[in-house]
């Protein structure tokens, strides 16, 4: 049997002995102290330090070895295999496009794109635009393979990034009431999950909404610019191929090379 | 007891206070550090927004208002300058198999089992986990009445 006080005490005496994670992870905001925006331009001023440097250094070995004959060539099973998105040339390097700084000097804020990326800007009919002011898509896929976007979402792996006016509402008020996490399109309870961050530096509410059923789940960030909020939202589905080389790991990293005005 | 309305110093100060007991019961509940954490990082945020009642036990509200989030939305969320915990997802499963609570839990659902922790570790009564999560008295004593049958019977099966 189990006395109630006996397994009160069991309880206790047991639980608390499970580990609890280091202090600074414990608030949502707190965590990193750093900049995610300083972060993400150091890395993305190393990864072009580094692509610079080793494309000059196979630039002057292919150099060298155009002037003397080649005398023991890799078998073509033998050359290294490249990872998407770079691609091997004949002499058997793998060469990845240099990083895109995108700058939307109109709106204030600069990102970070794969180098095979490009931006879409989205023409908003004037009857249509109702309080959006502006909407570039980032896609890795090919001009000729672009999809559709509809009035709210992208396709699924690309970046969808919107500035609107607005109207006096908080991040928190849009994310559930003008998103994918709108009462009215996901039922209160359901699939819609809200949290804070921080993404260029600055507080941001991040919302996971599930779409019922399927393997697919649009992720939105939020973030307050004076009279404006900067929503940038990708869409995740397995059932949908990404380009080549992309993951929600690519996406996650131009959201954190965020920099804003 | 919380104040309102609170200043974003206050909140952090009392969830600060209430972290690891509520952390260590949604470790119990969920067996998944990383859920735990994200789940008692929805509760934070939610306490942002809108703060429990003034009356509102804090450890219960936290804990109810995480369990819902965890089970409303399994998905990891996405992490950027998150800070992941350091402790292994299997540490802690194995963890719980070797302690006694672990296998007694073990055979719950996610619901009995947050409201045997509620209960049991965290102390609420009857009353208070109705309210907490926003079911009859009734519902929980049926509820914590099964779990300890179930308990009971492992308890049993294990001598």
């Amino acid at each position: 049997m189990l006395p109630e006080l006996s397994i009160e005490r069991v309880f206790r005496r047991e639980i608390d002995t499970l580990p609890v994670p280091p202090e600074r992870s414990w608030v949502p905001t707190e965590r990193g102290a750093h900049s995610v925006a300083l972060s993400a331009a150091v890395i993305a001023g190393a990864a072009l330090l580094v692509i610079a440097a080793v494309s000059s250094v196979l630039d002057v070995s292919d150099a060298a070895s155009a002037q003397r004959p080649r005398l023991i060539g890799f078998p073509p099973n033998a050359l290294p295999r490249c990872t998407p998105p770079a691609t091997q040339t004949p002499s058997g390097r793998c060469v990845a496009p240099v990083p895109i700084a995108y700058r939307n000097q109109a709106y204030g804020y600069n990102l970070v794109i794969p180098g095979e990326w490009h931006d879409v800007q989205i023409q908003i009919p004037p009857q249509r635009a109702g309080g959006l002011l502006d909407r570039q898509v980032f896609t890795g896929r090919a001009a000729s393979d672009w999809l559709m976007v509809t009035d709210t979402t992208a396709a699924a792996w690309d970046l969808d990034v919107q500035v609107w006016d607005r109207r006096g509402l908080s991040a928190t008020e849009w994310s559930y009431t003008l998103g994918p996490c709108d009462h009215a399109v996901v039922s209160f309870g359901g699939h819609c999950q809200s949290t804070t961050g921080r993404v260029g530096g600055v507080d941001a509410i991040i919302t996971t909404v599930a779409v019922g059923g399927n393997p697919a789940y649009t992720v939105s960030y939020y973030i307050e610019r004076g009279d404006r909020i900067l929503i940038l939202r990708y869409v995740i589905n397995t059932n949908a191929a990404p380009p080549a080389g992309v993951n929600e790991e690519t996406l996650q990293r131009i959201v954190a090379s965020l920099g804003l005005d | 007891m919380v104040p309102t309305p609170i200043t974003r110093e206050r909140w952090e100060e009392l969830y600060r206070q209430e972290f690891a007991r509520v952390y260590r019961a949604l470790l119990a509940v969920l067996r998944d550090p990383d859920r735990a954490l994200d789940a008692l990082h929805d509760a934070f945020a939610a306490g942002l927004r809108r703060p429990p009642a003034v009356d509102a036990d804090l450890s219960g509200w936290l804990f109810v208002v995480a369990v819902r989030a965890a089970r409303r939305f399994p998905l990891p969320l996405p992490r950027l300058d998150r800070a992941r915990t350091p402790i292994a997802k299997d540490e802690i499963a194995e963890l719980l198999d070797r302690m006694e609570v672990g296998r007694l839990l073990a055979g719950l659902s996610q619901r009995q089992r947050a409201m045997v922790v509620a209960q049991y570790y965290l102390g609420l009564d009857h009353r208070e986990i109705a309210r907490q999560f926003g079911v009859k008295t009734g519902t929980v004593s049926a509820t914590l009445a099964q779990a300890k049958a179930r308990m009971r019977a492992e308890v049993r099966n294990a001598s």
